[in-house]
């Protein structure tokens, strides 16, 4: 049996799904939006066997995580007061990273939430780097005087999250992270002395960006051209929905490609989606990596039909 | 909201930017059935843009 951890409105899930139910019946799904539960999770001396929404785990032979996680949570507690609710969520939490370990050990589990989770971006910049995959000069600091030395430094620097996006919501409004853009003098000028830990890197001089997304050791890599346009020109996450930006399909030279593959497997990632940036020299430089990314924009624009050949792995491997 | 602005040079730099949107609340009989939030942090690529505003039934 397969089991599918997904999300009711995501496309690849529900693309994936048709050419899964195409091949075979034997799957099953579970949708982070909806409630899940935990029938027995249970651990004597002998045996540790577990039954998650009436499916037997012992009979899943595969699973593919693609999306959220498995909820436990009744939705009633969803919207409870704030502090109560972010107990549960960390109880969950825990929980769910075990699971993750325990259902890992004895099948095959392609994808993890608790690496999307644990997505620390400073972490993977260095495994990148020690598999020889250039990365941009980066600065974490708490001091004004170090931040100034880093603008200095460089012809331009930019500034991102460290780890989370800015979401931060009131009664009527929410504050919401602009992403990655360029740091001016006067950004700096009136910051105080010490601040809340700030990470900044080299701004690139790019000539276009690429997105990898894997599954196993297969890599499907595609040319963004933001360049041209101003608005994606630092990051082309900063979306021009109006004019959006040309994406193709791209091969990578031979030693970026097992650069690449190594950093996969000293990460123990099974799936995911890395970002890099080819410079004007063309050399590549990694940026990130997503345990759980959006893919169907990379498979339709490159016609690479993921996930047709993520169903096939499932069922035929 | 203002309390963050306030506390802005103490802030990582990513709040110099960050985007302040109003919610939409939905009602019926005076009663909030929904609330549609754009979350910029959603990240969902363009072409097959799925809309990043999600409606919550409360």
């Amino acid at each position: 049996m397969i089991l599918v951890i997904g999300d009711t409105n995501d496309i690849t899930t529900n693309i994936a799904m048709e050419w899964i139910r195409h091949y075979t019946k034997d799957v099953k799904r579970i949708n982070f939006s909806g409630y899940t539960p935990l029938n027995s999770l249970k651990i004597t001396n002998q045996t540790c066997t577990s039954k998650i929404a009436c499916i037997d785990t012992s009979k899943v032979e595969k699973i593919w995580h693609r999306r959220g996680s498995m909820r436990f949570l009744p939705s009633t507690l969803r919207n409870t007061t704030s502090s109560l609710y972010t107990y549960l969520k960390k109880e969950e939490d825990s929980l769910l990273k075990s699971l993750e370990d325990i259902l890992g050990e004895t099948k095959e589990y392609i994808g993890s939430y608790h690496k999307e989770v644990e997505n620390y971006k400073i972490d993977y910049l260095l495994k990148a780097k020690d598999c020889g995959i250039r990365i941009p000069d980066t600065l974490i600091t708490t001091s004004k005087k170090e931040l100034q030395s880093f603008f200095n430094a460089y012809d331009q620097i930019i500034t991102k999250d460290i780890r989370y996006g800015i979401k931060i919501k009131a009664q009527d409004s929410g504050m919401y992270s602009a992403g990655t853009f360029v740091v001016s003098e006067d950004m700096i000028t009136s910051m105080k002395e010490h601040f809340a830990p700030t990470l900044v890197q080299e701004k690139i001089d790019k000539k276009y960006e690429i997105r990898v997304f894997f599954f196993k050791t297969t890599l499907y890599p595609m040319a963004i051209l933001s360049q041209n346009d101003t608005k994606t020109s630092v990051d082309y996450r900063n979306y021009n929905r109006e004019k959006p930006n040309r994406n193709v399909p791209v091969l990578l030279p031979k030693h970026i490609e097992q650069k690449v593959l190594n950093f996969i497997k000293r990460s123990r990632l099974s799936t995911g989606s890395i970002d890099l940036i080819v410079d004007r020299s063309d050399d590549y430089i990694f940026l990130e990596v997503n345990p759980q990314g959006q893919l169907d924009w990379v498979s339709k624009h490159c016609n690479y039909y993921i996930e047709k050949n993520i169903a096939e792995y499932l069922v035929f491997k | 909201m203002d309390q963050i602005k306030k506390l802005q040079p103490v802030l990582p730099l990513t709040f110099q930017k960050a985007e302040i949107q109003k919610n939409r609340i939905f009602k019926q009989q005076n009663k909030t059935i929904a609330i549609d939030y754009i979350d910029t942090d959603a990240m969902t690529p363009y072409s097959f843009y799925r809309p990043i505003s999600k409606i919550f039934t409360l």
